[in-house]
């Protein structure tokens, strides 16, 4: 039977995170979409401010919200959502091994999850499961949780939820809670998408504080930097927690490694600075010379003599070489200029 | 349609922003998700069946530099189209202020929109009339955000082409819409007869030209009937100067020049894919940094340098970073767009682009 006049279902059912959850093929413009049933009350109405809220940010990695239904079954009166229907695969857990696929899709997620934070949305059921990749290598995060507050999550029986879910979130009491628990979730993500195994700390129910040298051994082959982070993502408290904003820029970063490249131009003449050439002296006679390194992040001074200066800033050991600079060489009328601009591939879903 | 109207008891028409091929588009608040909508309805005397098929085409595209479908219906007998509404200006708006873009900012451009044109070629969408006007983007000289949209005379690669061949594609090519279309069409389709099936090589070619006019601020085959001309006898205008003439662009500039080649390419076979571009694109190195927009204070050093002030501050910046024929000055071309780094007492403009 036609949905609202419109929508086919195509017999594909089943129970989601928020309700009944219907396949459709959308009559006007022939396409499959997705109907959630939602049920009558205040988390319907949370739900619905909810998507509308993220329907306004237009994040790449959120599914698209196409209208909102009444559906009346007699006395029955629920809300349903026609959201988009993404094709693609569920990211499953132990699926993954260390390496540039793991990162590009881990930072997917932080985008995402940076994007539905800044929505003022907590997802609340952060998992492999709620996670898709489409056709185009795109993430998206689906299956806003309803209910994840104390005692129903914890009667939630699902496997594979309960590991998700941070400390907090066991206690007794009624607790509150904020997007930090998207943070953990995500940590916990993280290590889900590389094998079924989470150490036992976190397996415990409340999970316990995990040592950095326990989660180490459960991300061999990650950078040293990374494994800091998904261990500051599954701190106990709440507060220690970084912000989704900060991990996407993180992990960005470590996609960059090794693929920048700076172009060096001295008297007209380009050198190039990558991967394969990581290092080069300017030399200026008598005023002195300059060495920078490149350490696969950024490119640093390593040896500074004489009047050197990098956008006019005395050049010092150990500087960070800025993106794009003037290399000075000297004082006064015989300044001498050397361009250093540093460029890299722009990492996209 | 007037202000205030409402469709679909759910969209509100709030102003008339642009008239495309064959329809009127305007601004509308969709009150139900809270939403702004592009509403897109046909001009009379427009084929109903062709812009229902369009609709099921472009919706048929799910990705983020494509403009989403994201409605459609008839009311009263009449038809409309929601689309996701970008707010900004189309990159044919830009380019006027732009002139020249420099190949930083180019090929950032390039590699979104081959991503976007490899997302409707997967889903089988051919687009056929790829053009600066048919791509929006943000506000302003930031290019972050970058949607193609418009999929009017899109035509499904397989189902529909023989439709379009037995209803003589040309005929509709006299029509004063293709005109503006007629500098980025690829041969194929400009001297199509009935049964011939341009695919997607056409929007590669539409992409090459499209680029082509990005970097160097003119035409590659010139515009109206000369496109056509010169198209036919394959004369495409050389690569101007100032595009290598700095080292600190040349090893860029070549590199998305030969891309550029390789996509105006009269053979359509010989054209890389979509995908290939993508492959190639996503290992350019570019700088990539928000751009500010700014005046020039004064030049020093016998002008071979100077000082320019915008919303975020003063920079310094040097005649080596400044891409495209307009020099800055005080006096002309005072309005300058770069990005900044830091340094002292002033941060560093690189790449800068003399604007309007």
């Amino acid at each position: 039977m036609m949905i609202a006049n419109r929508y086919e279902p195509t017999g594909t059912t089943a129970a989601g995170g928020m309700g009944e959850i219907i396949e459709c093929i959308d009559s006007h413009l022939q396409r499959r979409v997705i109907i959630k049933r939602l049920h009558a009350g205040i988390e319907e109405r949370r739900l619905i401010d909810e998507q509308k809220a993220l329907a306004k940010l237009r994040s790449k990695h959120v599914v698209q919200l196409y209208d909102i239904l009444d559906l009346s079954d007699g006395p029955k009166r629920d809300k349903a959502i026609v959201i988009e229907f993404i094709e693609g695969v569920d990211l499953d857990v132990g699926s993954f091994k260390v390496g540039l696929e793991y990162l590009n899709v881990l930072w997917q997620i932080a985008c995402g999850l940076r994007d539905i934070h800044q929505a003022g949305v907590i997802h609340r059921d952060i998992k492999p499961d709620n996670i898709r990749l489409d056709n185009e290598g795109v993430v998206k995060i689906i299956d806003f949780g309803l209910a994840r507050s104390s005692d129903e999550a914890k009667t939630h029986s699902i496997i594979g939820t309960a590991i998700f879910m941070a400390p907090e979130l066991w206690s007794d009491k009624t607790v509150s809670f904020d997007q930090s628990i998207d943070v953990y979730a995500f940590g916990v993500t993280c290590l889900a998408l590389l094998s079924a195994n989470v150490p036992t700390e976190l397996a415990h129910r409340p999970p316990q504080a995990i040592s950095l040298a326990t989660l180490s051994a459960s991300l061999v082959g990650l950078s040293s930097d990374l494994v800091v982070l998904i261990h500051a993502c599954l701190a106990t408290d709440p507060s220690k927690r970084p912000r989704m904003i900060d991990v996407q820029a993180l992990l960005a970063r470590q996609l960059l490694k090794n693929q920048h490249r700076a172009l060096v131009v001295m008297n007209g003449q380009a050198h190039l600075l990558d991967r394969n050439n990581r290092k080069i002296t300017l030399n200026a006679g008598a005023v002195g010379s300059l060495t920078i390194e490149y350490d696969g992040l950024d490119f640093n001074v390593s040896r500074s003599s004489g009047a050197i200066y990098l956008n006019n800033t005395p050049a010092q050991a150990s500087d960070v070489v800025p993106g794009c600079c003037v290399i000075t060489f000297g004082d006064g009328s015989n300044r001498r200029f050397v361009t250093f601009d540093v460029s890299h591939p722009e990492v996209m879903p | 349609m007037k202000n205030g109207d409402v469709v679909s008891s759910r969209y509100t028409v709030q102003s008339h922003i642009g008239r495309g091929g064959m329809q009127d588009v305007y601004l509308a608040f969709d009150q139900l998700l809270g939403v702004n909508v592009a509403l897109k309805t046909p001009q009379a005397g427009q084929p109903d069946k062709r812009f229902s098929h369009s609709a099921v085409i472009a919706a048929r595209v799910n990705h983020h530099n494509v403009a989403k479908t994201l409605d459609y219906f008839e009311e009263n007998g009449q038809l409309f189209l929601i689309e996701e509404y970008v707010p900004g200006e189309t990159l044919d708006e830009k380019l006027i202020r732009f002139g020249a873009v420099d190949p930083h900012l180019g090929a950032r451009v390039f590699h979104h929109l081959s991503k976007g044109v490899a997302a409707s070629h997967h889903a089988g969408v051919v687009h056929r009339d790829l053009k600066p006007s048919n791509i929006i983007a943000e506000p302003g000289v930031n290019i972050h955000e970058l949607k193609i949209t418009d999929f009017g005379i899109a035509t499904l690669t397989e189902e529909v082409f023989a439709q379009a061949a037995r209803e003589g594609e040309l005929t509709r090519s006299t029509s004063g819409t293709i005109r503006g279309a007629l500098p980025y069409m690829a041969p194929e389709m400009m001297f199509r007869s009935p049964g011939d099936h341009p695919g997607t090589e056409a929007d590669i070619w539409s992409l090459g030209a499209m680029m082509f006019k990005i970097l160097t601020g003119d035409y590659p085959f010139g515009v109206y009937l000369q496109a056509a001309v010169n198209v036919q006898n394959q004369k495409r205008a050389p690569w101007p100067a100032f595009m290598t003439s700095h080292p600190q662009y040349k090893p860029l500039a070549e590199e998305l020049q030969g891309l550029v080649e390789q996509c105006l390419t009269y053979d359509p076979a010989k054209r890389p894919s979509a995908d290939h571009l993508v492959k190639e694109l996503s290992n350019v190195c570019y700088i990539n940094v928000h751009r500010s927009e700014g005046s020039v204070d004064n030049l020093i050093q016998n002008g071979y340098s100077g000082f320019a002030t915008g919303d975020d501050g003063s920079v310094f910046f040097s005649m080596e970073s400044v891409y495209g024929v307009r020099r800055p000055s005080v006096t002309k071309n005072n309005r300058i767009c770069y990005s900044r780094f830091s340094g002292l007492p002033k941060h560093r403009g690189h790449p800068v682009v003399v604007i309007d």
